[in-house]
């Protein structure tokens, strides 16, 4: 039996696509019309398929009317499937909710000790200056913690470094100054005082001393050295100054105040005003306003002939600035303990 | 030092100080400037301001008002007013001989003195003394001339002295009962002061009970001398004490101090003060003086360039400078005028100590100039930028792993207590034990050097949680000590980096309470809390460009049965796990504890860097195998056969699932097990080949069975 191809008949057709697509509600009533419709059995390809019977001069006429169906059937056919995906994702939407304001599941970041912060900073405003970063034991020999950088066993300066003294004999470094003994005598033994020495190392260092709030037995330091011919002492407090700086900022103030130690000369004390009370006095600086963060100096004649060096032709500075106190005036730590006191609930925020 | 301003004001016009703001007055400003540290201020409208200075280890000289006034005088160049002194001692000796028999003293002179009975302290004296009337009028009188010039002097009661004072060193340790009514010992070579039967004085440090002033006292004999200060301070320290004058001679007096003390006491003491009634003063009877070496005459020379250049002050005036140099006591003679003048300086006596060539002259310059007027230069720039050292490179690595999973980074000390010890040595016979112990510590939680982290990280855990903290992650880079077998010779040697005699470098990281943050959500298992704990070691190991692996270890301070080996490509680096219940339990925390230690020179040397991984863009195959493994055995053994096997396509081998029936009496291991060829796709045959021969392999080398 041949198909209907009369205009009337394919605009019925179209009315009852209309309809039907009008009526489908869900995805398989749309999937319904499809095969109905659009698939090789459909409607349309059914049409089609008679239009080779169509007298010629109909044909165009017929042939317009049908692909005006077809277009309508399968547009649609995709618009009613867009609308009624569209639905379905409103409805999955609506319906699905999470508290995002209960708490997060995870392991959190974890931190760097304020010490190291200060380390890597100082290490890396160093570093344009060349110099090269060692380490050094922690139990040392008197010779490199004392005698070869002129502390003579009854000076009175000992006392300014009670120092422990292991079972063997040795003792654990009083500073890290005892490194750059090691290096120095590394330089005129091995190396025939090979020139610049330019070398920092940081570390603890300890002193036989009872804790308190202000004091601990362990502490931190980070030492410098450098030796090379014409270096002076306004050169020490420029870098000193400079470290100051890039660590503070520029607005902080830096002063500089006599010190003793036996193995510089002259001995410099830099001090920083203190970033508890901007240098008002309170009980963190001892009311003075004002922390000394470590010692400097030149280097002693004595300590530079000790290591076969002549202090008629080559002149140095070495200083320690004490990691443990920067690291206070940097996260405005009241007092020296709570830079070791390892409270998880201050590291984790502070740095 | 004890420095009352009223005092240092007779002496130097100084800067404001008023009661009022005595913590912040500019004379306290300018001490600090000059490194007479302030540590302590009282203020009262009675006594003034009274400043407790901290000096410097090398200036005994600061220890006195007029040294005080010279280092004032030097900086704002105000003319120092000497105190007052009398003129004319006697032309007579004292009634006692002094016999000087060791240069360990080096002057040493007795003033005999009549003291009348009803002698009185003058006010203006006693005001700058504490508590003088605890003390005779004679001996307030020299600890008031100390404190004013700086020499320390001591009173014998004369008639209690018999026979020659004689200066000497001890042969033997001697008992003495001292001024402080107890008794001491005092050591060989120490140098004592003794009349004919007995020893009268420690020299420099105390006086003996013997030859005491009393009130009944009528005639002392006043000594003033310059003693060996690392004589005086080898005897003080043996004998536990510290003096106000041990503490002066240790640092160095004035060598020629001597006479003007002596002549300044006989003026206060002595009616030429003007207040004393004549029947108060006390009158010089004649006075002894023993001489040693003539002072050494010392000159440094000093270039005016090299000053300036040091200071980077280029404008430093000569004249400036001499006579900054004058008022601290120096004699300048300028060399003939020249291209670069010579500046010839003579050091004065109470500087002898500590001045020996032209770097003290530096720091004095330096000093009283202000370092803070020395202009700051930046040395030059160098263009070598030393590479970080390989501590260095391997802390970014372990922070970048470990900071990432959670941990925090924890400074813990060197040292623990002999309880520490004695805990480890019941868990280890073998290098736990070779703790080195400290000999003079102070307090008893720094008793000996630790072996390992394990106490001093599961300490701060137990402290952490008890905060509150939940999820505690810890970790450190630090070292541990031990004693070697063989006692190593200190002599220098070329060294490795990180090669030390006692000590070496340890990653050592924790974990207690929670992994993850967060209240509401359910705590990790043991087996879990395990396994992110391998993980975060796994980034870590992973980072420094080796391949992890775990296998069984034996730490005694870890759980036996949870605990594993650390290998980093073929090498042990160090060992992880659960930590023993009995150290928990010494550190009062309940939880598990989750512990590892790394060698971080091992893990050093190993860090090759990660180079970019070759990666493949034909698809991956996978092939999961269920295994029997042992209750007790190690998954990750066959898991280490699996990746070591020589397939050419297989790509990754994992554990995907652990599996036990309560009724079976081994575990099913599932393991996944993926292939990718780099160049082509793979076909199904040859991923079936290379299965078989992976399981034919583990049946015939490791004795496994397919899980039924």
């Amino acid at each position: 039996m041949g198909v209907d191809l009369s205009p009337q008949n394919i605009k019925e057709l179209m009315a009852r696509f209309g309809q039907q697509l009008k009526e489908a509600r869900t995805r398989d009533d749309l999937e319904l019309m499809k095969r109905d419709w659009v698939s090789k059995e459909g409607f349309v390809k059914e049409l089609f398929k008679g239009l080779r019977d169509v007298p010629a001069e109909e044909k165009p006429t017929v042939a317009a009317l049908l692909n005006e169906l077809r277009v309508a059937v399968e547009e649609g056919i995709e618009s009613r499937e867009r609308a009624l995906r569209s639905e379905a994702l409103q409805a999955q939407l609506s319906s699905e909710y999470l508290d995002v304001s209960l708490p997060e599941a995870a392991t959190g970041l974890g931190s760097i000790h304020p010490i190291s912060v200060v380390e890597d900073r100082i290490t890396e405003v160093l570093r344009p200056f060349g110099f090269q970063s060692v380490m050094g034991p922690e139990i040392e020999t008197s010779y490199y913690c004392f005698d070869s950088l002129n502390i003579p066993k009854h000076h009175p300066a000992r006392d300014l470094q009670d120092t422990f003294y292991t079972e063997t004999g040795h003792v654990l470094r009083t500073h890290s100054t005892s490194v750059q003994a090691r290096i120095l005598q590394h330089r005129a033994i091995f190396e025939n005082c090979r020139l610049p020495v330019k070398v920092a190392s940081y570390g603890r260092s300890y002193r036989n001393e009872k804790e308190d709030a202000s004091h601990t037995a362990m502490f931190h330091q980070y030492e410098l050295v450098w030796v090379e011919p014409g270096l002076t002492l306004a050169h020490l407090l420029g870098l000193i100054t400079h470290i100051l700086k890039e660590l503070y900022g520029k607005r902080r103030k830096v002063r500089f105040t006599p010190r003793f130690y036996p193995y510089t000369e002259p001995s410099v004390g830099p001090q920083i005003d203190c970033s508890v009370c901007r240098g008002e006095g309170c009980p963190s600086c001892g009311g003075a306003g004002w922390v000394t963060i470590g010692g400097s100096g030149m280097i002693h004649p004595n300590v530079l002939r000790e290591f076969k060096l002549d202090p008629e032709k080559v002149s140095g500075f070495a200083f320690g600035l004490g990691t443990s106190r920067l690291a206070g005036q940097l996260y405005n730590l009241p007092h020296l303990r709570a830079v070791y006191e390892n409270d998880l609930r201050i590291l984790k925020e502070i740095v | 030092m004890r420095l009352y301003v009223r005092l240092l004001e007779k002496l130097i016009e100084i800067p404001e100080c008023q009661v009022a703001a005595a913590s912040h007055s500019p004379l306290r400003v300018l001490l600090d400037d000059l490194g007479l540290e302030v540590k302590g201020v009282e203020a009262s409208p009675e006594r003034g301001v009274i400043y407790t200075l901290e000096t410097l280890a090398n200036r005994g000289d600061h220890l006195s008002h007029v040294g005080v006034a010279r280092e004032i005088s030097a900086r704002t160049l105000a003319h120092i007013k000497m105190p007052p002194v009398a003129g004319q001692l006697s032309d007579r000796k004292a009634s006692v001989l002094v016999r000087r028999a060791t240069d360990k003293c080096m002057r040493y002179a007795l003033m005999e003195m009549s003291i009348p009975t009803g002698m009185a302290l003058r006010n203006d004296i006693a005001c700058f003394l504490e508590e003088p009337e605890k003390l005779h009028p004679i001996v307030s009188i020299l600890n008031y001339v100390q404190a004013e010039m700086g020499q320390p002097m001591h009173a014998f009661d004369a008639d209690k002295v018999e026979g020659e004072v004689s200066v000497e060193l001890s042969s033997k340790p001697e008992q003495v009962e001292a001024l402080d009514g107890k008794a001491y010992t005092v050591p060989e070579g120490s140098i004592l002061i003794r009349d004919r039967k007995k020893i009268l004085a420690v020299a420099g440090v105390i006086g003996c009970q013997n030859s005491m002033v009393t009130g009944g006292t009528r005639k002392v004999l006043i000594e003033a001398a310059s003693f060996d200060p690392v004589s005086v301070r080898i005897t003080a320290r043996a004998m536990g004490l510290s003096t106000d004058a041990s503490y002066a001679f240790e640092r160095g007096c004035d060598v020629e101090g001597l006479l003007p003390a002596l002549k300044r006491l006989a003026y206060l003491a002595g009616g030429s003060a003007g207040t004393a009634k004549d029947t108060e003063a006390a009158h010089v009877i004649g006075i002894t003086v023993a001489d040693g070496t003539v002072t050494e005459k010392r000159k440094v020379s000093v270039a005016l360039s090299a000053l300036r250049r040091q200071l980077n002050l280029p404008r430093l005036e000569e004249v400036e400078v001499v006579t900054r140099l004058k008022n601290l006591g120096y004699q300048v003679e300028a060399s003939p005028a020249g291209k670069d003048r010579e500046l010839q300086i003579a050091v004065p006596p109470w500087r002898l100590w500590d001045v020996r060539d032209r770097d003290d002259i530096y720091e004095d310059m330096a000093r009283s100039v202000s370092l803070n007027r020395v202009r700051p230069e930046l040395p030059p720039l160098d263009y070598e930028t030393a590479p970080p050292n390989s501590i260095e490179k391997l802390q970014r690595v372990i922070r970048t792993a470990l900071t990432g999973s959670g941990f925090v980074e924890v400074i813990t000390p060197g040292y623990y207590s002999a309880a520490e010890v004695s805990l480890l040595n019941q868990l280890s016979t073998g290098i736990h034990k070779r703790h080195m112990a400290l000999k003079n510590s102070l307090e008893a939680k720094y008793s000996h050097m630790k072996t390992t982290n394990v106490v001093n990280l599961t300490r701060l855990l137990s402290a952490n949680r008890k905060r509150g903290v939940l999820a505690a992650k810890v970790y450190e880079v630090g070292r541990v000590f031990c004693l070697p077998e063989e006692m190593p010779s200190d002599e220098p040697r070329e060294r490795d980096e990180l090669d030390y005699n006692f000590e070496h470098d340890v990653v050592s990281f924790a974990s207690a309470g929670r992994w993850f943050e967060g209240e509401w959500r359910k705590p990790e298992s043991l087996e879990e809390h395990l396994r992110l704990f391998k993980g975060a070691i796994a980034g870590l190991i992973k980072g420094i460009g080796c391949a992890f692996s775990a296998s069984k270890s034996e730490s005694p301070f870890l759980h036996p049965g949870i605990q594993g080996s650390v290998k980093c490509g073929r090498h042990v680096v160090g060992v992880f796990g659960v930590v023993h219940p009995l150290i928990r339990e010494a550190c009062e925390i309940k939880e598990e504890v989750f512990y590892g230690e790394l060698d971080a020179r091992l893990l050093a040397k190993l860090m090759i860097g990660v180079p970019a991984p070759e990666v493949s863009d034909f698809p991956a195959v996978w092939r999961d195998v269920t295994l029997k493994v042992g209750v007790k055995d190690q998954a990750g053994r066959i898991l280490r056969f699996i990746h070591e096997a020589s397939i050419d396509s297989l790509s990754e081998a994992a554990v995907v699932d652990d599996f036990r029936k309560p009724e079976e009496e081994f575990r099913r291991v599932t393991f996944r097990v993926t292939f990718q060829h780099r160049e082509r796709t793979l076909r199904g045959e040859e991923v079936e080949a290379s299965m078989h021969s992976l399981i034919d392999g583990l049946m015939s080398k490791h004795e496994v069975e397919m899980a039924p």
